[in-house]
C-alpha cells in the first residue's frame, strides 16, 4: 500500500486547485480594489456620511439582510434591470466601502441596492418602518416599532415627529418620533444609490 | 501420527474434511484469467479516456466563451469573446423588445416608482402623501404637473383642500418619453380624464427650467395658472398614444 501518500497528495491538489480558483485568484484580482475617482476628484462609490454608516450597523443588527438583497444581477441572469431595480448591474467595486457587505441571499422583500433612488423621502421610510402595511397594504414585512417612540403631542409637535392617521397603535393626539437608530437606518437606506458609472460598469441611457 | 488402519489419508483435526487439498490447483485457471486486484499503473479503458476528454473539451469551450476573459472587471460574461460591454444581448440572441405605448411606459414607471407613496390606486396616504386620482394638480393644466415631475416639490401643499407636508423628489434623470408616459398615465387612470402629454412637450418644459436645481414650493407653482397647458408639440403630436381612449383625441388642442 505505498500509494497512500499519492492518494492524499491527489486530494490535496484537487482542493488546492479549487482554493486557488475560488479564493486566491479573486483575492489577487480584486483584493486591492479602490473607489474610482473622476476628473473632479469625486469618489465612486461615494463615501457614506457618519449617520448613514451608523445606519448600516442598525441594518445589520435588525437582520434586514435576511429578506433584502443588495445586488443587481446582469441582464443575462435575471430580470432585475427589467424590474427597474437598477440602471446597471452591480460590480465588486460598488461594495468597497461596505463592512460587512450586505449582498444577501433572499429576496423575501425587494432588492435595496437602489432604494435611495426610488424612495428619497425620509417620511416614507419612517412610516414604512413603523408600519409597513400603511404604505404597501400587501406587505409582509414586520413592523420595526421599537425603533420609534409614540408620545403625546405637548404644545408644538416634535420636529422629527409624524402622525399616523388611522394606525391603532398611535392614539389620538399622539405622534411617532424616530429614535437615533431609526434616523440612522433611514439615512443609510436613502444613501443606497448605485447609479453612478464605473469604468467596468457603464450606465447606458435607459430605454423604456 | 500413525497411518489409519482403514487406508484413509492422514487428516488434520480442524480442517473441513469436505474440502479437497488441491484447491489452489483447481482454481488456477480462474486465477490466471482474473487476477487479484493489486497496486500499479493500469491502462485506462478507451471509453473513459474519450468520455472525460469530451467533458474537458466541452467545458473548456464553454469557459472560453462565457468566462468574460477571466477578467475581474468584465461587465458581462459575453465580454471579450462575443460582444462589447454594455451591449446586453448575447451574439446570435436578438432580444425582442416589444414597443410599449406611452401609457404603458407610464404605467410601468408609475408602478415601480410612484406607487410607493401615491399608492397603486392613486389615492395617496391620508395625512402623508397626496392623492393623484381626482387631484386638481393632476387633472387640470399639465404645465404645473410637468414641472413637479421635473423638479419635485417640497414643503406644505394643499391638494383638494387638505394640506400635505412632505418632499417629492425630482425625476429629472428620466428621459422625456418616460416623464410624458407617467403624466399621461396618471391623467387618464382612476377615472381621471385629462389629455395626454407628448415627449416633445416635456423636452421643451425641461429646457425652460434647465437651470433649476432645487425643488419647487407650492407658492412658486401656484404662479403658473391652474389650467395652463404646455404648448403643443411641433408637428401636431406625432407620437399621440394609440390608447383608443376618447380623451386622447384633443392631444394637440391649443393651450387654454
Amino acid at each position: 500500500m505505498n500509494s497512500l501518500p499519492r492518494l492524499f497528495i491527489g486530494i490535496f491538489v484537487v482542493f488546492l486547485f479549487a482554493w486557488g480558483g475560488l479564493v486566491a485568484m479573486p483575492y489577487l484580482q480584486l483584493g486591492g480594489l479602490q473607489p474610482q475617482a473622476d476628473e473632479e476628484g469625486n469618489q465612486f462609490p461615494p463615501a457614506r456620511d457618519p449617520l448613514a454608516e451608523e445606519g448600516a450597523q442598525v441594518y445589520a443588527a435588525n437582520g434586514c439582510m435576511y429578506c433584502h438583497s443588495q445586488q443587481i444581477r446582469p441582464e443575462y441572469a435575471g430580470s432585475d434591470l427589467g424590474r427597474e431595480w437598477g440602471v446597471r448591474r452591480t460590480v465588486p467595486r460598488d461594495y468597497v466601502n461596505d463592512r460587512p457587505v450586505f449582498l444577501g441571499t433572499m429576496r423575501t422583500g425587494p432588492d435595496l441596492t437602489n432604494v435611495g433612488l426610488r424612495l428619497q423621502d425620509p417620511l416614507w421610510h419612517h412610516r414604512h418602518l413603523y408600519n409597513p402595511q400603511s404604505m404597501v397594504n400587501w406587505s409582509i414585512m414586520p413592523a420595526f416599532r421599537f425603533l420609534y417612540k409614540v408620545q403625546r403631542v405637548k404644545g408644538k409637535p416634535h420636529p422629527d415627529g409624524f402622525a399616523m392617521v388611522g394606525d391603532p397603535t398611535v392614539p389620538e393626539g399622539h405622534e411617532v418620533v424616530p429614535t437615533k437608530e431609526a434616523k440612522a437606518l433611514v439615512a443609510y437606506l436613502i444613501s443606497l444609490k448605485r447609479d453612478y458609472a464605473l469604468k467596468e460598469a457603464p450606465v447606458t441611457p435607459t430605454e423604456p | 501420527m500413525s497411518a489409519d488402519p482403514h487406508g484413509h489419508p492422514p487428516q488434520k483435526p480442524d480442517l473441513d474434511y469436505s474440502e479437497p487439498h488441491d484447491i489452489g490447483r483447481l482454481h488456477a485457471a480462474v486465477m490466471r484469467e482474473k487476477g487479484e486486484p493489486r497496486d500499479g499503473n493500469e491502462p485506462l479503458s478507451l471509453w473513459m479516456v474519450s468520455f472525460f476528454g469530451a467533458v474537458l473539451l466541452i467545458g473548456g469551450i464553454y469557459l472560453g466563451l462565457y468566462s468574460g476573459g477571466f477578467q475581474p472587471d468584465s461587465y458581462s460574461i459575453y465580454d471579450g469573446s462575443m460582444k462589447a460591454p454594455g451591449g446586453g444581448a448575447a451574439a446570435g440572441q436578438e432580444i425582442v423588445k416589444t414597443e410599449l405605448t406611452l401609457v404603458q411606459i407610464g404605467e410601468k414607471a408609475y408602478k415601480s416608482n410612484c406607487a410607493a407613496c401615491h399608492q397603486p390606486n392613486g389615492m395617496g396616504v391620508a395625512g402623508a402623501f397626496p392623492p393623484l386620482a381626482g387631484s386638481e394638480w393632476v387633472t387640470k393644466g399639465d404645465r404645473r404637473l410637468a414641472q413637479i415631475l421635473l423638479h419635485g416639490i417640497a414643503g406644505p401643499m394643499v391638494v383638494n383642500g387638505i394640506t400635505y407636508n412632505g418632499v417629492m423628489q425630482s425625476w429629472n434623470a428620466w428621459d422625456d418619453k418616460r416623464i410624458a408616459g407617467v403624466i399621461t398615465y396618471i391623467r387618464q387612470a382612476w377615472g381621471n380624464t385629462a389629455g395626454p402629454v407628448a415627449p416633445e412637450q416635456i423636452a421643451a418644459a425641461r429646457a425652460e427650467t434647465k437651470s433649476r436645481t432645487t425643488n419647487w414650493t407650492e407658492a412658486e407653482l401656484r404662479a403658473i395658472p391652474e389650467d395652463e397647458n404646455m404648448p403643443p408639440a411641433p408637428g401636431a403630436a406625432p407620437e399621440a398614444p394609440p390608447t383608443g381612449d376618447p380623451v386622447a383625441a384633443p392631444a394637440a388642442a391649443p393651450a387654454a
